[in-house]
């Protein structure tokens, strides 16, 4: 199985006036297709940039990110925006959903747009909001808006499904809910699914982790037995 | 305010300048307009007051209706607080200007109070061209009339009376040079009054010095008052300072009046009796002088009957001695006759015994020669004898012989003396004959010389004939010539009899008018003109009260729009820096300390910018109007005032509303404990709106259009604020461009559409109905003049009740052929209207002016100042002064008149210049044209004037726009930063730039749409209202807006809001997605 995501030696630098922050420094990793990836590393480490670089949200100063045998970091930002309408799958730290739309609706905002897109309503039905489908975010609960969220990136059948801290914002169970439902999504439509988190104890889970410190990989480690939801406290 | 707070206040300006800036602009337009409209009327009052002041204007401007005389100026002079003192000349005269009659009026200038500054020298004139009258015959024209010198510098301005009279008899010349171009403060408006000679209109002013004139009078008096200049022409505070000054002089008017009433009764009076006197002595005169004259007439006759007379004795006499003289004649001719006759008798005797004598002489001769010759033939032989007596010795012999011998001898001598005898009588019978033949001859002569005394007598007697019959001739015409001149003298007589007669009569007739005229004569009236109350002034009041009127409602408008926009950014600003104010409130910050961020940004954002504003407006605003204006008055440049009341007041509320704003939101922040602060805020519920209800709409609406439906509904006060907004600008732009419609009617409608004439011909001297002229046979003839009508029209004051204005009566001659010229029809249904006899129409303007409607009487004022009734049967649309139709017969009825026309309005067949410079040259051939008008430069005079109102119209536009970019650029950009977050989700969800846009643009535009159609309708609101508080009196604006003004006002507010979109695409685009994963502040 070749290398389905490929980051090497990425370096992304920020220039802030006149002082530069080496965000990451020379990162290099892979991912392989249906992988469940966990990304952890404490505050400030450069998880997010990792993050916003794999999701076309922003481009490397250096080195390169081939995704699907195709070569991100040398994309437009028109093409960029296509990568992202079409293979990437967001879900936010909080949810991000449209307070204007109902669940459906946020699920639809997404799905109008991309290429080969589910029926929001069956992948409402995935997570489990089937009868929460008309209710507004502001009617649900933080579980069941990140659920949403979920569904609606699962909903675009995105190649790559990049998740920020799905659980910040949610309590202990809810979170765990969430951390399930996104397992299974990797484990039943073989998803790429990749969470950024500050949360170690979440990495057991993981088929692999990637161990990110100072803007570098602190560790690479390949979970051959990972571990169910259920059985991961924090 | 701590060091810190302060550092971060003046960042965050930094760093939120657009924001700043936007909530700079906004104020800073704001105010700057407001008060820049709000001051452009005082700014203009003030400009004109000091014009007025320094040029001094008079405050009271008194007229006569029979001048003043040194007695009356001297009783005003009496009075305290007068300045100065003006006693002045004006009168009106016609300067024939190429082919064109212009009436000018001629106003004194006291040229010795000019050098000396005199308060006394008043409405002086301001020098803006050559210099002042130096040498009699010199004079000052006008410098400009909508900027072009009517007469120019150099001109000689030849000048009549208009009237019988030569104008010598009031003026010292009658030729003017002009040497300088001058302003007066008198006249500074377009209009120069009007005029009871030529067309009846003034159309320039000629100063000319005192000295000029010849008048006895002064025509007019001007004022200024003592204080006057200190104060504000236009204000209360002048008219205070006025009025009692007014009662004063009104004091003075009536007492001065009675005098010079009487003085004038007086006077007059001495001149009647004087003039009777004269008239009595004129009639004494002609009847002895006529008398002499008939006497002399009488003598001449009698002196020629003598002559008669006496040439007839002389003829007499002369006949006499002629015939005496011709009985003479043929007297002694008869004589003459017998004389020759006898000398006739006497010759033939004489001739017969001349004969006979000669006959006896021939035979005495003969017998003489024989008894010669015998004798001889003796003495011979006597000889011989003695011969041979010598030889005869015998003594007997020899005596014998001797005795023979003596015997012989003897009878020789006796032979010899015979023969002598004979001879001598021979001798004397010859001289008898000859002394016969002598006298015959004598008596022969004297016949001769009778015949030639005779002759010569006769010839005498013709000649003296002649010379007799010549003189009696001569003497004959003399006396013909005598009865002729004398009947000539007698017809002579005769006339002059009649003429001194009439003379007398007419002189009598005169006496008796000037006593019936006495009688009738008025005490004089005086007019006492406050300067407030002159037409120019009145039109300047008006023309910056109209921008008075325009600063009432547009710009509070205007103002309310930007506070409203700056209020909301500045509540926005609040409500993003919720979790700022939450940490700095956990940090133990007091409240106030907190709010004075706000309150130091907005009072920075709003101070500022109102600075900004005022120093642009209160000069940008009133220069550009003023100088629209400028095109109509003749002023100074503009005097910018920083107006502190406008200043004050516009910033005072600008930054008390966007700090009240500021302080409301802030102060409802910090209400709740910092641990909610530092907690986003619950975002607002989404909700189902009403229109999801209805669901065979909905259903059919795609994904993007629900959400942008709903999205409408959810942000209410953004929607309202946006709304109200646009609909705000669109109004205004609605309202300028509807402004500009309204004006442009005026002429469109007025020139294009109710006159439908383009020639106006005026005659010299009216005519009466049916007849006649050289020039109305020339356009009958004329191909290039398709139709024409006669019509009188004549300007005279209307009224009802106690309104009064002053319109046109317009007499046509054919009243169904009118509708050919002028079209009459009702503004509202454009049902044609026609004249009937039973009343008048009256345009639409003064109608409402003088609250009549159909049915109503108005009067109309003739020149006697007599109130003529008329019903009004019809008001007709109209925009340009005043109108009163009237048919011909119920104008004869009215006004108890002959109708005569003097105006003719006719239709030609092209309007292009060349064509019109052409026709009017050749009609104005004609002499008894007078003038002769082309509506297309009517229309184009009037288009200038109403220019100025159009660029200050403009100026609302480019204001109004501004605005409408303004708000909406703040406005969206409230929105975008409102949803920032949402945008930045989609972005990560993947929609492009174009999708992200118009997610956003999607409501925009809805929101744009809803404010344009609501701005149309205030607009049209709008616009009434300005219209009528803005429309000048004898003009009527068009009610209606265009509907491409519609068009262009949401066009406008539609491309503004396609700009902002562009500007803020580029904002969208700058969003980054990293906010999408922030936490929600």
């Amino acid at each position: 199985m070749s290398e389905f995501i490929e980051v090497n030696n990425v370096e992304k630098i920020y220039e802030m006036g006149e002082i530069e922050i080496k965000a990451l420094d020379n990162i290099s990793f892979s991912i392989d297709k249906g992988e469940f990836v966990v990304v952890v590393g404490p505050s400030g480490a450069g998880k997010s940039t990792i993050l916003n670089i794999l999701g076309g949200m922003d481009t490397p100063t250096y080195g390169e990110l081939i995704v699907d045998e195709n070569n991100i970091s040398g994309y437009s930002p028109r093409e960029l925006t296509t990568y992202r309408r079409n293979d990437i799958g967001f879900v936010f730290q909080f949810y991000n959903l449209v307070q204007n739309l109902t669940a459906v609706e946020n699920i639809e905002l997404a799905t109008e747009i991309c290429k080969d897109p589910f029926e929001p309503e069956m992948i409402l039905e995935q997570v489990g909001l089937k009868d929460r489908r008309d209710n507004f975010p502001s009617q649900l609960s933080g579980g069941e808006q990140q659920r949403v969220a979920i569904a609606r990136a699962l909903a675009k059948n995105p190649k790559l499904l990049l998740c920020d801290e799905p659980t910040g914002a949610l309590d202990y169970n809810t979170g765990k809910s969430v951390l399930k439902l996104l397992q299974n999504t990797s484990r039943n439509n073989n998803m790429t699914v990749v969470v950024v988190t500050h949360n170690q104890a979440i990495a057991p889970m993981a088929d692999k982790v990637i161990k990110i410190k100072n803007g570098k990989v602190e560790k690479e480690l390949i979970n051959s037995n990972p571990l169910p939801v259920e059985r991961i406290e924090w | 305010m701590k060091q810190s707070l302060i550092k971060d206040t003046f960042r965050e300006i930094k760093n939120s300048l657009g924001r700043f800036l936007a909530i700079f602009a906004i104020v800073a337009l704001g105010t700057g307009f407001f008060a820049g409209i709000k001051a452009t009327a005082p700014d203009m009052k003030i400009t004109g007051d000091k014009y007025f002041d320094d040029y001094r204007l008079m405050d009271f401007w008194l007229i006569s209706t029979l001048g003043f005389n040194e007695r009356d100026i001297e009783e005003i002079s009496k009075l305290e607080n007068i300045e100065g003192i003006a006693p002045s000349y004006a009168m009106d005269a016609i300067f024939e200007d190429g082919e064109n009659e212009k009436v000018i009026r001629l106003i004194s200038l006291p040229m010795d109070k000019i050098k000396a500054e005199s308060e006394d020298y008043i409405n002086r004139v301001n020098l803006v061209e050559g210099r002042f009258p130096e040498k009699p015959g010199e004079c000052l024209a006008e410098k400009s009339k909508l900027g072009i010198s009517p007469i120019q510098l150099g001109e000689k301005i030849k000048l009549n009376s208009g009237t019988d009279e030569d104008i010598l008899e009031n003026l010292e010349n009658d030729e003017y040079t002009v040497v300088g171009l001058v302003e007066s403060p008198l006249y500074i408006a377009y209009e120069r009054g009007t005029s009871t000679i030529g067309n009846g209109k003034v159309s320039s002013f000629v100063i000319l010095p005192e000295e000029e004139f010849k008048l006895s009078v002064y025509t007019d008096l001007y004022l200024t008052i003592k204080g006057a200049r200190e104060v504000l022409t236009f204000s209360k505070e002048y008219g205070d300072l006025l009025n009692p000054i007014k009662k004063d002089l009104e004091r003075i008017a009536n007492l001065r009046k009675e005098a010079r009433y009487d003085e004038i009764m007086e006077e007059a009076n001495e001149k009647l009796e004087d003039a009777k006197k004269e008239l009595q002595e004129g009639e004494e005169k002609q009847v002895e002088e006529l008398a002499k004259a008939e006497k002399e007439l009488n003598e001449a006759k009698e002196k020629i009957a003598k002559g008669e007379s006496e040439l007839k004795d002389k003829e007499k006499e002369f006949n006499k001695t002629i015939k005496s003289a011709e009985n003479k004649l043929s007297e002694e001719e008869n004589k003459l006759k017998t004389g020759e006759d006898e000398y006739n008798k006497n010759l033939k005797n004489f001739n017969e015994e001349k004969k006979s004598a000669q006959e006896k002489f021939k035979q005495a001769e003969i017998q003489i020669a024989n008894g010669e010759r015998k004798l001889d033939a003796k003495e011979k032989e006597l000889e011989q004898a003695k011969l041979g007596f010598n030889y005869i010795i015998d003594e007997n012999e020899k005596a014998k012989t001797l005795a023979i011998i003596e015997a012989g001898e003897k009878e020789l001598a006796k032979g010899k003396q015979e023969i002598s005898f004979a001879e001598a009588e021979l001798e004397k019978n010859k001289s008898d004959l000859e002394i016969g033949e002598e006298k015959l001859r004598n008596a022969k002569i004297e016949i001769a010389e009778g015949k030639m005394r005779l002759q010569k007598e006769k010839i005498k007697l013709e000649d003296s004939k002649k010379t007799a019959l010549k003189e009696f001739e001569k003497a004959r015409k003399e006396i013909e010539d005598g009865k002729r001149e004398y009947d000539e003298g007698y017809e002579e007589y005769l006339k002059g009899k009649k003429e001194s007669d009439e003379e007398i009569a007419g002189a009598k007739k005169k006496i008796a008018d000037v006593e019936e005229e006495l009688k009738k004569l008025k005490k004089p009236k005086w007019y006492i003109v406050k300067r407030s109350q002159t037409k120019d002034f009145m039109e300047y009041e008006m023309a910056a009260d109209r921008i008075d009127a325009v600063a009432k409602v547009f710009p509070v408008f205007f103002f309310l729009i930007a506070i409203l926009v700056s209020l909301t950014t500045m509540t926005r600003m609040v409500d993003e820096e919720r979790v700022y104010i939450g940490s700095l409130k956990a940090m133990g910050y007091k409240n106030i300390a907190i709010a004075s961020k706000y309150i130091v940004y907005a009072a920075t954002a709003s101070i500022s910018g109102s600075i900004v504003g005022l120093f642009i407006g209160f000069w940008a605003l009133p220069t550009v109007i003023f100088n629209a204006y400028r095109i109509m008055y003749i002023m100074p440049d503009i005097i910018i005032e920083y107006n502190s009341y406008y200043a004050l007041l516009s910033t005072f509320i600008a930054v008390i509303a966007t700090n009240s704003a500021a302080l409301i939101a802030v102060y409802g922040e910090l209400r709740e404990v910092p641990a909610n602060l530092l907690r986003p805020r619950a975002p607002k519920p989404g909700k189902r709106i009403l229109l999801e209800r209805i669901d065979f709409i909905w259903s059919k609406l795609r994904f993007s259009q629900k959400v942008t439906a709903r999205n409408l509904f959810r942000y209410k006060r953004r929607l309202f604020m946006t709304i109200i907004g646009i609909a705000g600008c669109t109004a205004l732009l609605v309202a300028g461009f509807g402004l500009k419609d309204s004006i442009m009617a005026i002429t469109s409608k007025q020139f294009d559409e109710i006159n439908k004439y383009e020639m106006v011909m005026d005659l010299k001297d009216g005519i009466g109905i049916g007849k006649s002229t050289k020039s109305i046979d020339t356009l009958e003839e004329d191909s290039r003049i398709e139709d024409y009508i006669l019509i009188k029209e004549q300007t005279m004051d209307i009224g009802k009740g106690g309104l009064e204005e002053s319109a046109n009566i317009i007499v046509p001659e054919d009243i169904n052929g009118l509708k050919d010229f002028i079209i009459l029809r009702n503004r509202e249904t454009g049902e044609n209207l026609s004249i009937t006899e039973d009343g008048a129409i009256l345009s639409e303007k003064a109608s409402q002016l003088l609250n009549v409607n159909i049915g109503d009487e108005i009067y109309i004022k003739d020149e006697n100042d007599i109130k003529r009734m008329v019903k009004i049967i019809g008001i007709t649309e109209n925009y340009i002064n005043h109108y009163v139709y009237i048919s011909p017969s119920l104008y004869e009825k009215v006004f108890e008149e002959d109708l005569e026309y003097k105006r003719i309005l006719a239709k030609t067949t092209n309007t292009e210049k060349v064509f019109e410079d052409k026709l009017s040259k050749e009609l104005l051939k004609n002499d008894d044209v007078s003038s002769i008008e082309f509506i297309t430069g009517i229309s184009k005079a009037f288009n200038n004037t109403l220019d100025s109102l159009d660029k200050v119209i403009m100026v609302l536009i480019v204001s109004a726009g501004a605005l409408a970019f303004v708000v909406l650029y703040n406005l969206t950009n409230i929105n975008i930063s409102e949803r920032i977050r949402e945008i930045a989700t989609i972005k990560v969800l993947g929609f492009y730039d174009g999708e992200v846009s118009k997610y956003v643009y999607r409501e925009n535009r809805i929101l744009t749409i809803m404010g344009t159609v609501l701005g149309i309708v205030a607009g049209i609101f709008l616009h009434k209202f300005i219209i009528l508080t803005t429309e000048i009196e004898f003009i009527m604006f068009g009610r209606e807006i265009g509907n491409m003004s519609f068009v262009y006002s949401a066009i406008l507010t539609l491309v503004f809001a396609a700009m902002v979109d562009f500007v803020m695409y580029f904002k969208l685009k700058r969003i980054d997605m990293v906010e999408s994963l922030k936490s929600i502040e």
